[in-house]
């Protein structure tokens, strides 16, 4: 079964507004070059897979070819990296940018990875109620922000009480088991609201 | 007569010396140890920062973006300490975790008494990283801390050495994070005559895009005991 468009659509949307959107090529924190929505590119050889573009004279964007997107790589890799500096200090060291379009399509794969690892795990023969794509819309976003940031194995592994909670349909304790640490208050409470509003669908007559 | 009084003397004295050696050695007395001074990590900020002075002496210049995506410089720890947690978006929200994480500790500092008995070892290794207690490590929700006793390294068979990259900074792998263990500041914190370690610790997740910054503080109250946890985030 695909992955349900509605959900699909509010989990990029999510994901740009927790994880940023940058369509440059920078430096995170470990000084690891990255692009887009948290993309990391592992090296030199991965820029083939990235769709970047150049301004060309007369200010029209053109396709970058390969050397281009390596010499960037280069170029970026070679600035200090570290917690002090952010996304924007790197843009002064760049020429090429992304394409919106092509920042959700290289989301859209990582969606992909996490939505097969979250409809293996959360299955009926793994004591779940429901299987994945059963469960309410907005359970499934609220796991997929978890998944996103804590991995399959971790969710799976360390957030036991609230995946027993989801086994029952229990959704104000699976809120309240949901509490992550290590990021804001602001996404704690936009998951647990989504647990919250299963609750409450699931009491409407 | 005298000589032989004096040897006698002396014999007794060598053996009551040797006695209460051998009876200390397991538990040496504060005054065996050394007394070390207070220390604060100077590139703790990632820039040369001022460490005789005050809280106030601290000069950073950090770009931010805030909740209303317009950028903000923090200049100073007296701000990051007095702001909330929700002053930047979420995408920068580990950075300032990290920033507080270093004001945090900066703030003990100054706080502490300045010198103190110390059992730490001299060098910030990976043998020091070992030998935390397991649950030394960031805290990421749910159940992560329950039920670590022991030891890191006995408990986490996972802890892997990654590199010392910075002075004073230890990156292990361990239980599907990637870990960079810091000593921000040496200090009597918590005033009990022995110096304590206040150790950021800056996390993420292998498979996944979780980020971000934790902090502990453990103590060492003799040569033989393993460290202990005094307090955390």
């Amino acid at each position: 079964m695909p992955l349900n468009a509605n959900v699909k659509t509010e989990v990029i949307k999510n994901t740009e507004k927790f994880e940023g959107r940058v369509p440059h090529l920078y430096l995170d924190t470990r000084g690891l070059v990255t692009v887009g929505i948290g993309h990391l590119i592992s090296n030199k050889a991965a820029m083939a897979s990235v769709v970047m573009y150049k301004k060309n004279s007369n200010n029209t964007l053109v396709l970058a070819s390969l050397a281009e997107k390596q010499a960037e790589y280069d170029s970026i890799k070679k600035q200090p990296y570290g917690f002090s500096r952010n996304a924007n200090f790197y843009k002064l060291h760049t020429t090429l940018i992304m394409k919106d379009h092509d920042i959700v399509a290289q989301k859209e794969k990582h969606i992909l990875k996490f939505y097969s690892e979250l409809t293996k795990y959360y299955t009926t023969s793994n004591g779940f109620a429901k299987n994945f794509d059963l469960m309410p819309y907005s359970v499934q976003k609220a796991l997929f922000d978890m998944v996103f940031n804590l991995g399959i194995t971790k969710l799976r592994t360390q957030y036991v009480k609230m995946n027993n909670a989801i086994k029952k349909e229990d959704w104000i304790v699976a809120a309240a088991e949901s509490k992550r640490v290590g990021i804001s208050s602001s996404r704690n409470n936009y998951v647990s609201n989504l647990f919250l509003s299963a609750q409450k669908q699931s009491i409407t007559p | 007569m005298s000589q032989q009084l004096l040897r006698l003397g002396i014999y007794v004295s060598v053996i009551f010396t040797l006695l209460s050696a051998c009876s200390t050695s397991n538990q040496p007395s504060k005054q065996q140890q050394n007394i070390e001074t207070a220390w604060l990590n100077p590139l703790t900020f990632e820039q040369q920062i001022e460490t005789n002075g005050s809280l106030e002496d601290i000069k950073f210049n950090i770009e931010f973006t805030g909740t209303d995506e317009k950028p903000f410089f923090a200049k100073g720890c007296s701000f990051v300490l007095q702001s909330g947690d929700d002053i930047v978006v979420d995408w920068e929200y580990d950075r300032w975790q990290w920033l507080k994480a270093n004001c945090v500790g900066a703030n003990r500092y100054f706080n502490a008494p300045k010198t103190a008995y110390s059992f730490w070892p001299e060098l910030f290794d990976y043998e020091t990283i070992k030998h935390l207690p397991a649950s030394a490590i960031p805290n990421l929700g749910g159940e992560s801390l329950e039920g670590r006793t022991g030891s890191l390294s006995s408990y986490d068979k996972s802890l892997t050495f990654v590199a010392a990259s910075r002075e004073n900074s230890i990156s292990v792998e361990v239980d599907g994070l990637e870990v960079h263990y810091t000593q921000v500041a040496r200090a009597d914190f918590n005033r009990d005559g022995y110096q304590d370690i206040f150790i950021r610790m800056d996390w993420f997740v292998k498979d996944a895009f979780g980020k971000g910054t934790d902090w502990v503080v453990l103590t060492k109250l003799s040569s033989v005991e393993d460290p202990m946890l005094l307090w955390r985030n």
